[in-house]
């Protein structure tokens, strides 16, 4: 089965510009923390916002480093690090999107097996990719959809 | 057996309880570990089972391939544009000062041979992040030199490994053929390395070629751990056989890595169950020193623990001049690149296994000045923190 026959394309999804208030007031009636695509003004995939992405802004060390320095960072959770620091208060206005996103996203084409994407998932213990065609953003696949893929494909839904 | 694994449990807990102690007194883990290593050791309590001991050179080889795996991963080209000329050039100049400043002094002014002095200065080059980051994170500090500092850390290991592994060859050639003429020997053992690093790069190339190639072929998670230990293991193994230098193979590797996917999985399966190693390679380091060498290289652990602090600071100076960076930056960047640990033991224990004539004093004298660099680590980079103004 084709990413393309699955694929949720009820994404929301942001720009550069929005800021981080904007962000977390959206975010804050669901259930958990999504990723969120980011993109330019004609549909192209620029990056996404993730939780990380977010904590990331307030920490001295970033991820890339962190992740590299990891055997130094003497088991410190970034999270824990949060409840320690002082965040100015209009620090909500001043991050945006573009501050907050990652940009080295793995991504999927919608053209490739939803094989492919729960192996790729599986692997790199994400539940959500974006997927593009081309640089275009055309939605996002869950391991969720990927389920209701299956469950369809056998006639249960 | 029983006992090995009995020895293998009081070494996690009682390193990990020490590291518990030291923690709270504000100094990094490394220390706990090494010190550990050294009271558990033959020189002091002798409690240590001897063929745990003698696995020593496994596990170094290992946490070794490792750490040169992950500092490739900072390689990745796009990135280290981001970095920018001032990271490259300090962590450039500094490696390098290092380097020569050492090996000068300890050559004109105490005597050693020039191969000895060669080999010890390479070491000198390598910085170790952990002090550092524990006062940037305990301070919250941040700010241009933060990062500076940061990035001049994570890239000058890499300059290290290329530097000891030309070291080692000089070093090599200088022993081996004792007849021919000085600056022929230097001459070849120059364009030797430069083929090493090509050797070491084709087979780098070819080895993430396959792992790359053949991973679409692991589904679960669980089995991509060996998959990519098998790999690497089998780089480092074959570069061995070439007789290239493994920190540089698998440097590489993780370079190439890096830089044709985004996908991290691979290095995050490795920092999965590297503190194991990192863990057991600093009890061992500890527990192989040779305490009645101690007072031999008294003298010359001295010099080497300040020579190569002005070669850092030199270094850094002339790297941040040449870059036009801020005075707070020139004169302080130093600070933080006092302490040297995984890295340099890594270099010393290579060389103790290769350079039997000088290869344990390197390797006593690293021990020690690692132990007192990462103690006075925190000190130093709380200092160049507060004079830069970033806590």
């Amino acid at each position: 089965m084709k990413i393309s026959e699955i694929v949720n394309r009820d994404v929301i999804t942001v720009t550069r510009a929005t800021n981080l208030r904007e962000l977390l007031k959206i975010f804050s009636k669901f259930h958990s923390f999504p990723i969120i695509p980011v993109l330019d003004k004609n549909g192209n995939f620029l990056g996404v916002v993730t939780l990380e992405g977010i904590i990331e802004q307030f920490s001295p060390i970033s991820t890339q480093l962190g992740k590299f320095f990891k055997y130094a960072m003497d088991g410190h959770s970034k999270i824990r690090e949060l409840f320690e620091l002082d965040i100015p208060t209009d620090a909500g206005t001043l991050f945006l999107a573009d501050d907050l996103m990652t940009k080295k996203v793995i991504t999927i084409s919608q053209d490739k097996d939803i094989f492919d994407a729960e192996r790729i998932m599986e692997q790199n213990r994400v539940d959500v990719l974006p997927v593009l065609h081309g640089k275009k953003f055309v939605g996002l696949i869950s391991k969720f959809d990927i389920i209701l893929g299956i469950l369809r494909q056998k006639g249960i839904i | 057996m029983h006992e090995i694994v009995f020895h293998l449990g009081l070494i996690f807990l009682g390193a990990w309880s020490l590291m518990k102690f030291i923690r709270k007194l504000g100094f990094p883990s490394v220390t706990a570990y090494i010190l550990f290593g050294i009271l558990i050791g033959p020189g002091v309590l002798d409690i240590v089972n001897k063929q745990i001991l003698s696995a020593s050179p496994l596990v170094a080889t290992i946490a070794l391939s490792f750490i040169a795996f992950s500092i490739g991963q900072n390689f990745v080209i796009s990135e280290l544009k981001t970095y920018g000329k001032m990271v490259l050039l300090i962590s450039v100049w500094e490696a390098f000062l290092a380097w020569i400043l050492v090996a000068l002094v300890m050559h004109l002014f105490l005597g050693m041979d020039f191969p000895y002095a060669l080999c010890l200065g390479a070491v000198a080059c390598a910085t170790a992040p952990a002090a550092t980051m524990l006062i940037i994170r305990e301070y919250r500090a941040s700010g241009l030199y933060t990062k500076t500092l940061l990035g001049v850390v994570a890239l000058d290991d890499a300059w290290c490994l290329i530097i000891i592994s030309i070291s080692i060859s000089i070093a090599k050639a200088l022993i081996f053929s004792q007849n021919s003429h000085n600056a022929v020997i230097f001459f070849h053992a120059i364009a030797g390395s430069i083929g090493k690093i090509v050797i070491a790069f084709v087979i780098a190339g070819i080895i993430i070629y396959l792992l790359k190639r053949f991973s679409i072929y692991v589904v679960a998670r669980e089995n991509l751990l060996l998959y990519v230990l098998g790999f690497l293991f089998l780089g480092a193994g074959i570069s061995e056989m070439f007789h290239i230098p493994l920190l540089l193979t698998c440097m590489l590797m993780g370079a190439i890595l890096a830089n044709i996917t985004v996908e991290t999985k691979f290095f995050d399966l490795i920092h999965e169950i590297d503190n194991t190693i990192y863990l057991l390679f600093f009890v061992l380091s500890g527990a192989s020193l040779e305490i009645k060498l101690l007072r031999e290289i008294s003298v010359v652990a001295i010099v080497y623990f300040l020579v190569r602090l002005i070669g850092k600071f030199i270094g850094s100076f002339i790297g941040a001049e040449i870059a036009k960076a801020p005075p707070r930056i020139k004169k302080n960047i130093w600070w933080g690149l006092a302490p040297q640990a995984g890295v340099a033991l890594g270099a010393a224990l290579i060389m103790k296994e290769q350079f039997p004539q000088f290869g344990d004093k390197i390797f006593t004298t690293i021990i020690t000045t690692t132990v007192i660099y990462e103690i006075l680590g925190p000190v130093l980079a709380k200092i160049g923190l507060k004079k830069a103004g970033e806590i």
